[in-house]
């Protein structure tokens, strides 16, 4: 040290100008309060609000202390869906906001795309900035060269924003990856979406009917809720899929079919309801047209055509029609969620709406019942300009696609080809566009030739790093939302997402940023509201209550009376007929077929495993791995493989492999989850794992990403919906594949646990296709 | 030159108050003070040596008090906000004690800060335990002349702990030297302060 610490600080002199311009500089962090003053929120207390950790949106209570820290969330008791239920994403919600790696401020890139260097700016840089490059844009390209990915409420006010701004092109994964070919199957057929959540009376049902779903890793707790009490209750439950899920754990009838074979099993379904004159003649006569021809469209899709198809008994498939037409009308058939698995989708779709028909079912107690529109009026805003032609194909190459959720891979395709014309922007709000969306490859290309490149979100995800501005949105438990109006419920309600804690850091709620960006756009008249509270009011009154009223209980309900169809007057489908459309003139008027036709899927090459996904109770999509307390529980994916398979290729339970697929994209390491409990033709992971983003600490590098296998995916001609079970994998252990020798044949009896109501001790393994002798379980 | 002698009071509230600013980040006013040497002449003054001299001679190298600033931002921005592949320096306490934004010693802080009657300014939107707004604390009781007795506890166990596992990733991951040489320079800063109140406590 070159001075003594006796003398430290006693010789301190300073020329009088550098004393002056150092005595008159202030810091700003701190303000004195008064000793009698301020002391704080001195207790703790509970606002209620609700949950983003999935799409879901329970109700919550959030609890805070008194120094404005959030230490827990409990579930909402007054919440009619989930009165009080919270899952484990839920529950750890608080740990989102108070990740250290979350986004705190605006960040505008300083180095080269995809680099990762960036610099703080002011929200006011922040937006000056995007507002004149938005116009610049607009000037050169008109607003159609700006593309929108949003998702969830939180974005409604930017999607708002982007109306009022002229681009068609807002495109969200909802649709194009997750439920767009359902909702397109049951439009076609009952003139309605079936919408979300899914109005399934589990409440009444005799019988639920899954087709993929797997409640229990896929966690919506009021949905967990009603099928829990519905099997205590005594319903029965058929689950097909090609695992041993939580919910076939559960099951009377598991039907392990051969993947990609659901619409066969389906049109034999409908077969043995027709031709054994088992399916609701009343509704089907009243109600339905299009029977005659379907009544010959499946005359030769026998279960024994389809057993040779699905590896499935022919005598399973004909007794579980007929246990299903017992309890006719009450059938809870799942409309399932996300459906985009083969590229022939919508098809699927249209099959099981068929089935739902003929079982009486909808709009029926005990099957799917009718949603209820809330009045909650919109808050008036100027009409928007006329936009151009969609670039992503909605309602044009994809005649049936939602053109208010869009086609994401399609606006992907126009931005990297250039075609119809060029995007030039794009506004990333909310979602990981790298892991939900197919062929991420091409993604990066096609940001790659964008101009400027956006992202709105709570956490760094991998597009992030090809942003050149960052904009912090404020945590769900921050912010007001627009209001979430539940129709499908059988008692609807209107529920209010409100700030359980200030924003931290300079983050803020997408309201405020689509409104200042509104102010720069010239827009401000699409934003008339004095403040959220005032537009949360306005859209309230259509229920007549205020915001305030509803604060403390976070919801209103809306009672409509019963929510199925009076047969005592007439019925009318919002069809084209006017009927449910067993036969669909729409699409064959697109070239399509009117009904629902088997298309076999590729097979599996020799070597490889068909590449399964779903989800776990753990976590929601890829935006929840870095959670702290959801990565303690679940940091990793594993991976699902067939024991006798596993066997015979030397692989043990636990150790870990990579997976190659077939254009030779590699995967992280994964751990082996060695079991009876999967078909020997297909492998099964969790989605949303390996993140690319190093910015994401906890979550990086973490078990294997079934996006970054899909190098390809297979389009849904009629709804654009990507098909993403097409993909095969093989096994490599120590940089080498493993490979199978020989065929191992599948399907076995399955043997319910439910009875015992306890956790399964044995299952049974799938084996070879049984013959007819062998039917019954 | 006329020059003016500062008691060692306002050495002490002169000094954290700099280092509180110097830790916020970076905007006009402080690479103004920063180019025109003001600061640099402060510090050479009150803990002369080579860091202080390093910190001058880089500010010295830039082009313009503009583009100190844009280097101070960036740098700034990469090592204490945001980075490529990993974020180096979080300047919040409770993230090395407990790898958390607004953890106990963060609300333990705000206790203080109240006992003190202070609090962390609404308008501030950094943590309560961010390094700046400690800084800050100190200086705001060292202002009041009420802060001596505390001092000394309280920056023993809310400051300088966790500043070690700081300064080593601040040396480890940065570009430029002008934060390494800040963080050293405080380190020593606090030293010495401390270590003279403990003198005067005992009478030496």
């Amino acid at each position: 040290m070159s001075i003594s610490r006796r003398d430290f600080l006693k010789k301190t002199t300073l020329s009088a100008g550098a004393f002056t311009l150092l005595s008159g500089m202030k810091v700003h962090g701190m303000e004195a309060i008064h000793p009698k003053g301020w002391k704080g929120r001195q207790r703790v207390s509970e606002i209620a609000s609700i949950c983003e950790m999935c799409f879901w949106r329970c109700g919550i209570l959030g609890n805070v202390d008194k120094h404005g820290k959030l230490l827990k969330i409990d579930g909402n008791p007054e919440h009619p869906l989930t009165e009080g239920r919270l899952c484990a994403r839920g529950n750890a919600g608080h740990k989102l906001a108070y990740d250290p790696d979350r986004l705190k401020y605006p960040l505008m890139r300083v180095g080269k795309r995809g680099e990762g260097k960036f610099k703080r700016v002011s929200w006011d840089e922040a937006l000056d900035f995007f507002a004149k490059k938005l116009l610049e844009i607009r000037e050169k390209h008109g607003a159609e060269a700006v593309g929108f990915f949003p998702h969830g409420i939180q974005a409604r006010f930017f999607e708002h924003l982007m109306k009022g701004f002229g681009t068609p092109n807002i495109v969200e994964p909802a649709f194009a990856q997750c439920r767009g070919p359902r909702d397109v199957g049951y439009k076609l057929t009952f003139g309605n979406n079936v919408g979300s959540p899914e109005p399934l009376d589990f409440e009444n049902t005799r019988m639920m009917v899954f087709i993929g779903t797997h409640i229990g890793e896929n966690v919506f707790t009021g949905q967990n809720l009603q099928f829990a009490n519905a099997l205590e209750r005594g319903a029965k439950l058929i689950v097909v899929d090609p695992r041993f899920s939580i919910a076939a754990q559960k099951a009377d009838y598991w039907l392990p079919l051969k993947p990609g074979t659901d619409t066969a099993l389906l049109l034999a379904w409908i077969h043995v309801l027709i031709y054994e004159n088992l399916y609701d003649k009343e509704y089907i006569r009243k109600y339905a047209t299009g029977f005659n021809a379907l009544k010959k469209h499946v005359k030769s899709l026998t279960p024994e055509w389809a057993a040779k198809i699905t590896e499935l008994p022919a005598g399973l498939i004909r007794e579980t029609a007929r246990e299903m037409a017992r309890q006719i009308p009450a059938v809870g058939l799942h409309p399932g969620r996300h459906f985009t698995w083969y590229g022939n989708d919508s098809q699927r779709g249209r099959a099981m709406a068929i089935l739902t028909a003929l079982l009486g079912a909808y709009g029926r107690k005990g099957g799917i019942y009718l949603a209820s529109p809330i009045p909650a009026p919109k808050y008036p805003s100027p009409a928007n300009p006329k936009p151009a032609a969609r670039a992503d194909g909605a309602g044009t190459v994809y005649p049936f696609a939602s053109r208010g959720l869009g086609v994401t891979n399609g606006l992907v395709e126009a931005t990297h080809s250039g075609e119809p014309y060029p995007i030039k922007a794009w506004i990333v709000y909310s979602q990981n566009v790298l892991q939900s969306i197919p062929d991420p490859w091409k993604t990066k290309e096609a940001i790659e030739k964008l101009d400027l490149m956006v992202v709105v979100d709570v956490m760094p995800m991998e597009q992030y790093l090809y942003a050149d501005l960052v904009l912090p949105e404020a945590t769900y438990l921050e912010r007001y939302d627009d209001l979430y109006t539940v129709k499908n419920a059988k008692k609807p309600f209107a529920a209010i997402r409100q700030p359980v804690i200030d924003p931290l850091f300079e983050s803020k709620p997408g309201w405020w940023i689509a409104r200042e960006m509104a102010k720069r756009l010239g827009l401000e008249e699409h934003f008339g509201w004095e403040d959220i509270e005032e537009y949360l009011d306005y859209r309230l009154s259509g229920l007549g209550v205020t915001l305030k009223q509803i604060q403390a209980r976070g919801l209103v309900e809306y009672d409509k009376g019963t929510p199925y169809f009076d047969f005592s007057k007439p019925v009318r489908f919002k069809t084209p007929s006017g009927k449910i459309e067993l036969y669909s003139e729409e699409l064959k008027r697109y070239g399509f077929d009117p009904m629902p036709v088997y298309e076999a899927p590729d097979e599996v090459p020799k070597g490889y495993f068909r590449l399964l996904y779903g989800r776990s109770p753990l976590h929601s999509f890829a935006r929840t791995q870095n959670n702290e307390i959801l990565n303690g529980y679940q940091p990793e994916n594993d991976l699902w493989i067939n024991d006798k398979i596993a066997a015979e290729l030397g692989l043990i339970d636990g150790e870990y492999v990579n997976l190659e697929n077939q254009d030779g994209m590699v995967s992280n390491n994964i751990k082996l989850n060695v079991t009876p409990g999967i078909r020997p033709d297909a492998v099964f992971m969790v989605h949303g794992f390996d993140h690319k983003s190093p910015l994401l600490k906890r979550a990086y590098g973490k078990g294997a990403s079934d996006t970054y296998l899909m190098s390809r995916y297979k389009v849904d001609p009629i709804s654009g919906g990507t098909g993403m079970r097409v993909n095969f994998v093989r096994i490599i252990k120590d940089g080498q594949p493993v490979m199978i020798s020989g065929a191992v044949s599948a399907i076995g009896r399955f043997k319910s646990t439910r009875d015992a109501r306890r956790p399964v001790k044995k299952v049974v393994v799938p084996r070879a296709v049984q013959s007819e002798e062998d039917e019954g379980c | 030159m006329e020059t003016v002698e500062l008691s060692e009071i306002e050495t002490r509230k002169t000094a954290y108050k700099i280092f509180s600013r110097l830790f916020y980040y970076p905007g006009e006013e402080i690479a103004r003070l920063l180019y025109g040497g003001v600061i640099g002449e402060w510090l050479e003054h009150i803990l002369p040596g080579k860091e202080a001299e390093r910190l001058q001679t880089w500010v010295a190298s830039r082009s313009s008090a503009a583009d100190l600033l844009e280097a101070l931002q960036v740098e700034y921005t990469h090592l204490f906000i945001t980075a490529y592949p990993n974020l180096p320096a979080p300047l919040y306490k409770s993230y090395y004690t407990e790898k958390e934004l607004f953890g106990a010693d963060a609300r333990n802080l705000m206790d203080i800060y109240q006992q003190y009657h202070f609090k962390v300014s609404p308008h501030m939107t950094e943590m309560p335990d961010h390094l700046a707004i400690i800084l800050e604390f100190i200086y705001r009781l060292l202002e009041k002349e009420a802060g001596d007795s505390l001092l000394k506890d309280f920056a023993i166990s809310g400051l300088t702990d966790w500043l070690p596992q700081l300064a080593k990733r601040i040396e480890e991951n940065a570009s430029l030297p002008f934060y390494p040489s800040l963080i050293h320079l405080l380190q020593e800063f606090i030293r010495n302060d401390l270590s003279l109140q403990a003198t005067q406590k005992s009478g030496a």
